[in-house]
């Protein structure tokens, strides 16, 4: 137990150094920035400061530059970011924004509820990497090993080679948004309706966004739910997958993130952004339920980095 | 002479343009509203604008003029009339022409704005990544 806490409590240092003090650095330039800009209606919004979007009308903008998102799995590619598409479109009801489907009705001026779809993000993880990474096992868990199949043999970590192909799935659900001046809150719940993961998800965002000399910002942080059966699916291990079957629980996943552009001209910008997601996905034996839970062994890493740096330029 | 020339041709001009304006009533009871559409420069700005109207009829009738339910003006078994004010539009609003409740004509008053609808996104910019 003792020890426990204190994995716990070295995570948070590690954690605290690397992310709290550069956000607290970023959070006084947004406290020090002239506010601006109420609603989509006004001269401020139309110089992109807050993510408007003309209705009827397709927005397409292409950021080129340097960047990837991490791969958490063991065996997982990185994606890299050279080129990324910003596309979009929004009519009186329905709306498509980066790969979601939707269509909202106004509650009042500050509330949109939506019925939403898109892809489960999940499966996006499992891209092999090259040769030369899947046999880069690392040993994970200060616990100990998990036994599988064979007594007799000991693993440490699993590749995602070594699994059965884990499903893509099609989430529908809900969104309501409240958005208020730079403010903007989103909570979102999904469901499986392609049946693939029988499970659920939900999400609550926390957006604000500033017009400052420096550029125009925007920070959120999320706290995302996902369920036993979503998390087991993707990240548990199978009798399929030739182990000892080890079973997910539901589990939080916390993340923040800033959002850095500045307009060059009517149709450059540079941008930056930057994501940290902590993942939260332990496991327990189901044949040893007594055993402590531990982090699933295909993960290499209980976060998920993304990083971006570069320009944009608006087509539409 | 030739002075009074040129204003006969005037007012006889001014007379073709405004039997032109007025247009033949061909129905029993015509209008003309004008103007019809208001424009801003803002979204979600009040409009103002001079709005007049002139109905006649074959016979004489008894007509009021409604703006969303709002009675502007009547007039009490007349074969003409006109009415003009300066209106300030919070939103789109139909014009009516009712007699005794009874819808004889019907005229949309629609707002435009220069600067086109916008929404804020429902989703963040740059997601994909």
């Amino acid at each position: 137990m003792v020890k426990c806490l204190h994995q716990i409590f070295a995570k948070i240092q590690v954690m605290a150094s690397q992310f709290v003090v550069p956000f607290a650095c970023i959070f006084c330039v947004a406290a020090s920035a002239t506010a601006q800009a109420a609603g989509c209606t006004d001269d401020a919004s139309a110089t992109a400061t807050l993510p408007c979007q003309t209705m009827d009308q397709f927005h397409f903008s292409l950021a080129m530059g340097a960047g990837f998102r991490s791969n958490p799995l063991y065996g997982g590619r990185n994606m890299p970011l050279w080129l990324m598409p910003d596309l979009a479109y929004y009519g009186q009801h329905w709306f498509f924004d980066n790969g979601t489907l939707g269509y909202s009705w106004a509650l009042s001026d500050a509330l949109t509820l939506s019925l939403v779809s898109r892809l489960n993000e999940e499966q996006g993880y499992f891209r092999r990497a090259s040769l030369s990474n899947v046999f880069s096992a690392q040993k994970i868990a200060d616990d100990g090993p998990v036994q599988r199949n064979d007594p007799s043999i000991y693993v440490d970590t699993v590749e995602i080679g070594q699994v059965n192909k884990r499903p893509w799935a099609l989430d529908g659900g809900l969104q309501l948004d409240w958005q208020k001046a730079q403010w903007q809150v989103k909570a979102n719940w999904w469901h499986d309706i392609s049946n693939e993961y029988q499970g659920s998800h939900a999400k609550i965002t926390v957006a604000y966004h500033v017009s400052h000399r420096s550029g125009d910002w925007g920070f959120s942080s999320a706290l995302a739910w996902k369920s036993a059966q979503l998390l087991d699916t993707y990240y548990g291990i199978s009798a399929e997958d030739g182990g000892n079957p080890d079973v997910a629980s539901a589990g939080f996943q916390p993340e923040v993130g800033v959002h850095w552009s500045y307009a060059l001209n009517e149709h450059w910008a540079l941008l930056s952004l930057y994501r940290y997601r902590w993942l939260n996905i332990d496991l327990q034996n189901s044949q040893e339920p007594e055993v402590a839970t531990q982090q699933s062994p295909l993960l290499a890493e209980a976060f998920v980095r993304s990083w971006f740096i570069g320009v944009s330029y608006r087509f539409y | 002479m030739q002075g009074l020339n040129f204003l006969a041709v005037l007012v006889f001009s001014s007379g073709i343009f405004a039997a032109e304006h007025t247009a033949p009533c061909l129905d029993a009871v015509c209008w003309i509203v004008e103007p019809t559409v208001c424009v801003v420069d803002k979204q979600q700005n009040q409009c103002k604008m001079a709005l007049s109207l002139h109905w006649q009829s074959q016979q004489p009738r008894s007509f009021c003029a409604f703006l969303d339910d709002t009675q502007l003006q009547c007039w009490q078994q007349q074969q003409q009339g006109s009415w003009q004010q300066s209106l300030l539009l919070k939103q789109n609003s139909v014009l009516q022409l009712r007699e005794q409740q009874q819808l004889i004509l019907e005229q949309s008053l629609t707002i435009l704005s220069r600067q086109p609808e916008r929404r804020r996104r429902l989703v963040a910019p740059w997601s994909v990544f």
